[in-house]
C-alpha cells in the first residue's frame, strides 16, 4: 500500500493512504490550499517570539494526522456504529477547515471586516475554486457536507462530528497548542494528546444522540490540556507586544480605509482596492489578498504623505513598539462609553499635536473574555452539551470535568481582565503617571 | 451584550431561577427585536450563547448578580438575582441622561420578560427552538415541524400548539 508523506515537526510523518484517500491529495495541491503555505500562523507573534514562522499549511496537515487517528479509533472501537460513510467529510473539513483565513490569520479580520470561517465556507462551496472541484471529484455532495461541518451555526451534521472540527477541545485545538508552543520556543503546549485521542468514546443510542465523551482515564490529559491552553494565551496568544502590533496594522487599516473613503489617494495596491471597491467580492478578489499584499502596501505607506500612516508603517516595519498601559482599574462597569481614565489618556495623547490624528496613537486592546479562560464550561447540567463542556463517561451517563476535578474550577470562572492601552514609548512616563491618579 | 443590558433584564425578571430560563429569555427577546447582540447556536437543549454565559458570569465577578445553587433531575441548576450594590449600581447609570436611549430602547420588551420568567423551563426551551428554525425556515409551519421534531415535541398536542403560539406571539412583536 503507497502513501504520500509530508515531513512534519510535531508527528515525524504525516500520511495520506493512496489507495483509500488519493483525492486528499488533490486537496492538498489545490491553489486555496496551497495559499495557507503564505499565511502566518500566529499572525505577527514571529515579532515576539522570532521563530513562530510556521504557516497554516503545515497546521492544516497536522489537523488532518489527527483526525485521522481519532477516526481510525473510534471506527475500531465502534465498528457496530458504521463510522466509516463520515471519513471523507471529516478529513476534507481537517485540511479545508482555514482556507478561509486572511493575511496574519485573525489578526487581519477586522481589516477587512469579514470573518475567516464564512470565508472558509464560501471558498469550499465556490464552483469557481480549485478546492471545490477536488472535493466535487471524491463526491459532489462533499463541499456542501464540509461547509456545514465548519459552519458553527450548521446543526445538519452529527455532533460528535462536530466535536471533533470545532468544539473546547477539538483537533484543531489539539495540533496548534503544540504546533504553536514548538514554533515559539515557548514550551508550555504540552500534555499527553496520544491519550487524548485514544480515550475518546461514542455515547447516545440514535445517531442523532451520539456525541463524544472521554473515559476516567483520560481525565489528567484534559487536565494538562486545559492548563497548557491557560498558559499559551497568556504567554503566547495574549502577549503585549504582539498585541499592540496587531492593534498598529489595524489602525493603519482604518486610517487608509477613511482616506481612501474620502477619495484620497493611499497609494493603494491594486488587488486591495479590487476588494475595497466591490459590493460583494467573490472569492478569489479574497483570496488574491496575501500578507505579501499587506506587506508591499504597508511598505507604501512608509512615504506617504499623510504622517500618522506614514509614521505607524515606519514603527511597524521597523519593529517599533508602542508603550503598553494597563488600565488601572478592571472593575466591570455598568455605564457604558469610556471610563474617566481613558478619557483623560486620550486628553493626554491629543495635547500631543505631533501625534496626529490622536486616535491612531491611544490603541485601545480589549479581549474577548473567553480568550483569558482556557475553558468554559457551561455549569448548568441541564444546560451542557458536548459543544459548552468536556464530559467524563460515568456509566450510561457523563459529568462534565472540572466537577470530578475541582481544581480546575478556578480556570473556569472569568478573571479580572484590564484593557491595554498602547501610547508612543515617547509619552509612556506622562501616560505611567497619570494612570497613578486613578489607581484603585 | 452590554453588562448594564443583561443587569437590567435580571432587575425586570427579578428572580431568573436557571441559567437555561437566562439563555431562551434573551434569545427570545432578541427574537422579538429588542437589540442585545448576543450570538447564539442551536444546541440539544435549544438556542445557547457563550456571550450570555460569560456576560451572566462577569456580573456575578462582579458583585452585581447573585448565584444562587439549587439541584433538579438533572443536577446543579442555578438561579440569579441583583445583589444591593447592582440595584444601587443600576439606579445610578439610569439616572445618566446619556444612558436615556438605551434604556428607551429596552423599555418596550419590559413585560416580554415578566412574561418568558412565568412560563416554564420546557415551553421556553421548545418555543425558543422553533424560534431558532423560524429564522431560517419559509414558513411557519415548517419551523414547528422541524423545532419539534429536534425537540421530540409532538407539534400538534396541546404542548406542541402552546410552544409555537408563544414562539409565533414573541416573533410577530419584533414585526411590529
Amino acid at each position: 500500500m503507497s502513501s504520500k508523506v509530508f515531513r512534519d515537526p510535531l508527528y515525524n510523518y504525516v500520511s495520506i493512504d493512496l489507495s483509500s484517500d488519493r483525492w486528499l491529495v488533490d486537496v492538498v495541491n489545490s491553489r486555496e490550499f496551497q495559499r495557507l503555505r503564505r499565511i502566518h500562523q500566529l499572525g505577527v507573534s514571529h515579532f515576539t517570539y522570532p521563530g513562530a514562522d510556521h504557516n497554516r499549511l503545515c497546521h492544516s496537515l497536522g489537523v488532518l494526522h489527527l483526525m485521522q487517528l481519532a477516526f481510525d479509533h473510534l471506527s475500531q472501537d465502534h465498528k457496530e456504529r458504521h463510522l466509516e460513510i463520515a471519513r471523507p467529510v471529516l478529513f476534507a473539513a481537517a485540511l479545508a477547515h482555514d482556507v478561509g483565513h486572511g493575511p496574519f490569520s485573525h489578526l487581519f479580520e477586522p481589516c477587512l471586516g469579514i470573518d475567516h470561517e464564512e470565508w472558509s465556507q464560501k471558498i469550499i462551496l465556490d464552483p469557481e475554486t480549485d478546492l471545490n472541484r477536488c472535493l466535487r471529484m471524491c463526491d459532489t455532495g462533499l463541499p456542501q457536507s464540509v461547509a456545514d461541518l465548519i459552519n458553527p451555526k450548521n446543526e445538519s451534521r452529527p455532533a460528535w462530528q462536530k466535536t471533533l472540527i470545532s468544539s473546547q477541545i477539538d483537533m484543531d485545538r489539539l495540533d496548534y497548542l503544540r504546533r504553536d508552543s514548538l514554533f515559539t520556543g515557548a514550551g508550555y503546549g504540552h500534555f499527553d494528546w496520544h491519550r487524548i485521542i485514544t480515550t475518546m468514546e461514542i455515547q447516545g443510542d440514535k445517531p442523532s444522540d451520539w456525541e463524544i465523551t472521554w473515559s476516567d482515564k483520560a481525565k489528567l490529559a484534559i487536565e494538562e490540556y486545559i492548563f497548557a491552553r491557560s498558559y499559551m494565551y497568556q504567554n503566547v496568544y495574549l502577549h503585549k507586544t504582539t498585541r499592540g502590533f496587531e492593534q498598529m496594522i489595524q489602525v493603519m487599516w482604518k486610517r487608509a480605509r477613511d482616506l481612501h473613503n474620502d477619495n484620497s489617494d493611499v497609494s493603494i495596491v491594486p488587488t486591495i482596492e479590487r476588494f475595497w471597491d466591490a459590493k460583494e467580492p467573490t472569492s478569489q478578489q479574497y483570496l488574491d489578498i496575501e500578507e505579501y499584499t499587506v506587506m508591499s502596501q504597508i511598505q507604501a505607506w512608509r512615504d506617504h504623505a499623510d504622517a500618522g500612516l506614514s509614521d505607524l508603517a515606519a514603527r511597524f516595519l521597523d519593529r517599533k513598539p508602542f508603550s503598553m498601559i494597563e488600565e488601572p482599574d478592571a472593575k466591570l462597569k455598568l455605564a457604558e462609553g469610556p471610563s474617566e481614565w481613558e478619557r483623560a489618556l486620550k486628553e493626554l495623547v491629543e495635547k500631543h499635536t505631533e501625534f496626529s490624528p490622536s486616535w491612531m496613537y491611544c490603541l485601545i486592546d480589549a479581549v474577548k473574555p473567553k480568550y483569558h479562560q482556557p475553558y468554559f464550561p457551561e455549569k448548568e447540567s441541564g444546560e451542557q452539551t458536548v459543544k459548552n463542556a468536556i464530559r467524563i463517561k460515568n456509566g450510561a451517563q457523563s459529568t462534565e470535568i472540572s466537577e470530578l476535578l475541582p481544581r480546575l474550577r478556578p480556570l473556569t470562572e472569568p478573571p479580572p481582565i484590564k484593557k491595554r492601552y498602547y501610547v508612543p514609548g515617547e509619552l509612556r512616563d506622562d501616560a505611567l503617571k497619570l494612570r497613578s491618579q486613578f489607581a484603585p | 451584550m452590554s453588562p448594564y443590558q443583561l443587569a437590567k433584564l435580571v432587575e425586570w425578571a427579578e428572580n431568573i431561577d436557571a441559567r437555561k430560563r437566562m439563555q431562551k429569555l434573551v434569545f427570545m427577546l432578541q427574537a422579538a427585536g429588542c437589540p442585545l447582540g448576543a450570538s447564539f447556536y442551536l444546541h440539544r437543549f435549544g438556542p445557547y450563547s457563550d456571550d450570555v454565559a460569560e456576560m451572566t458570569d462577569k456580573l456575578v465577578a462582579a458583585g452585581i448578580l447573585e448565584e444562587k445553587q439549587t439541584s433538579n433531575q438533572v443536577g446543579r441548576q442555578f438561579g440569579y438575582r441583583l445583589t444591593d450594590s447592582g440595584k444601587r449600581q443600576i439606579a445610578e447609570v439610569d439616572s445618566k441622561p446619556e444612558q436615556q436611549s438605551i434604556l428607551l430602547q429596552m423599555e418596550r420588551f419590559k413585560s416580554l420578560v415578566g412574561k418568558l420568567n412565568a412560563t416554564s423551563l420546557r415551553e421556553l426551551e421548545v418555543a425558543s427552538t422553533i424560534a431558532y428554525f423560524q429564522e431560517s425556515s419559509e414558513s411557519w409551519e415548517e419551523a414547528t415541524k422541524l423545532g419539534c421534531g429536534y425537540k421530540d415535541v409532538e407539534p400538534e398536542t396541546a404542548f406542541g400548539k402552546k410552544a409555537e403560539s408563544l414562539a409565533r406571539e414573541t416573533v410577530k412583536g419584533a414585526a411590529q
